[in-house]
């Protein structure tokens, strides 16, 4: 349901603004992110940790070690997190899960990971019948879902974050062991220019009396962006919360009356 | 249009060494593109003739961004300028900004990239996308001590799409992002 967009990244913010692009000197950098659906969210990474170190002589394999008094200094790229949060730009309120600066030698300290969560869910959809709660036995009963192309906001690492669901598909319940999913939302009888009761690529026969609870999910193919940047579009789908009605379905005798029943009870027929 | 024949035609290896194809460049760099024509059927001619030339001129033109990337953070981000008339503005702002912080911060990079699983995604008019793992695993940053700061997480292999658009006399990358979908490197 939830998309969720993680981020463990010191250097995510500088990706950010990238939204998506990777350059080959960003990706040396480390500093590209990647996104996937998994279990009706999204996950987006940039797998980059300040590289841990000791104050002890760290070189590169191959190399022998001297009496360079090195701690290692992580790379900081300008408007990452980390930059910002360690006094080198304006600090910001993200700064508070920055871990300390490292501490002079000797001391050996480990890799550090920031992360932040963001979760963004997409609307559930309207959900109305035709008749408008209950319904007549074989007889059509029309569905309709009210759903549309919406951005959901919020905010990660204080940059802005945005995604976009489109709805793609309607898979729909009707309560009695019916199901069929529609690539569309379904329209009023009168909007689609049909006579009440007609069959519609959402409607429905109910073949026995009953009270029904009628559910329709959405799935929406999403897309994100952070600080204003390009649309990116994420692979899969992401299903709404199903959204439910509850039909009354009754049989119905046709036979001839005087006049209109409602208006008198006492009528021949009725 | 674009004669294509100047670039070398070949079958996309699984792992393309960087470098040689650099040199296969060079060679080629230096021969005139020919004359063409500007008539409505000239127009309505396909982009490329063939897939497989499709492919050699991605791989040219990716190869070449390459090499120069390399060179670049070999020297520690000196004359990105470089890469102008190989990329887009907008990457090359990109790649500019990332560069200036490896000569702030005395960063030099060792090693090279390399490419493999080159595909095609989609031709259009006047340029096309294509699918390639970007591998930057045998890369090293370095400080100016000559220790090895590279991100600790990097992803060494990168699933990216990337732009190549054509004109008369040149093939540039215009874009590279990461591609969003199932990780196919």
């Amino acid at each position: 349901m939830a998309l969720g967009l993680i981020f463990s990244s010191i250097n995510t913010t500088e990706a950010l603004a990238a939204s998506g692009s990777c350059s080959t000197a960003a990706a040396v950098a480390g500093i590209c992110t990647n996104a996937q659906t998994s279990n009706n969210s999204v996950n987006v990474w940039g797998r980059t940790t300040i590289p841990g170190g000791s104050s002890s002589v760290v070189a590169p394999a191959g190399r022998t070690t001297n009496s360079r008094p090195a701690v290692v200094t992580p790379v900081y790229f300008p408007s990452s997190l980390a930059f910002r949060c360690l006094g080198l730009v304006s600090p910001s309120p993200q700064c508070r899960k920055t871990p300390a600066t490292p501490a002079p030698a000797p001391v050996t300290y480990a890799p550090i990971t920031l992360s932040d969560l963001a979760n963004f869910v997409p609307q559930s959809a309207s959900l109305t019948s035709q008749p408008r709660g209950w319904t007549v036995v074989n007889l059509n009963t029309n569905f309709i879902a009210g759903a549309s192309t919406h951005v959901v906001g919020g905010s990660l690492f204080g940059r802005s974050a945005e995604v976009r669901f489109t709805p793609h598909a309607y898979d729909w319940n009707y309560g009695d062991g019916g199901t069929q999913t529609t690539s569309v939302a379904g329209a009023r009888w009168d909007a689609l220019g049909l006579r009440e009761f007609s069959p519609t690529s959402t409607s429905h026969v109910y073949g026995s009396e009953g009270s029904f609870s009628t559910s329709v999910t959405v799935r929406y193919g999403a897309e994100y962006r952070v600080g204003g940047g390009a649309w990116i579009p994420v692979s899969g789908e992401v299903s709404s919360a199903a959204t439910s009605t509850v039909v009354i379905v009754q049989s119905a005798d046709t036979v001839l009356a005087a006049r209109d029943c409602t208006a008198g009870r006492t009528a021949p027929g009725c | 249009m674009l004669n294509m024949g100047r670039f070398p035609v070949m079958r996309v290896k699984p792992l393309i060494a960087v470098p040689l194809i650099a040199i296969a460049l060079a060679g080629c760099s230096t021969q005139q593109p020919t004359e063409e024509t500007s008539t409505a059927a000239a127009q309505e001619q396909p982009l490329f003739s063939s897939d497989e030339e499709a492919l050699a001129a991605a791989q040219a033109a990716y190869a070449n961004y390459l090499v120069v990337s390399d060179q670049i953070a070999r020297d520690g981000g000196a004359n990105p300028e470089r890469l102008k008339g190989l990329v887009s503005t907008q990457l090359f702002e990109e790649s500019a900004d990332v560069y200036k912080t490896y000569k702030e911060q005395s960063i030099t990079v060792e090693g090279a990239t390399s490419f493999d699983s080159l595909h095609i995604g989609e031709i259009s008019q006047n340029s096309a996308s294509y699918y390639v793992c970007l591998d930057v695993g045998k890369t090293k940053l370095l400080n100016a001590d000559g220790i090895d700061v590279t991100p600790v997480g990097r992803q060494s292999r990168l699933p990216i799409i990337f732009e190549v658009r054509v004109t008369n006399s040149s093939a540039t990358i215009e874009s590279s992002e990461v591609w969003s979908g199932r990780n196919y490197c």
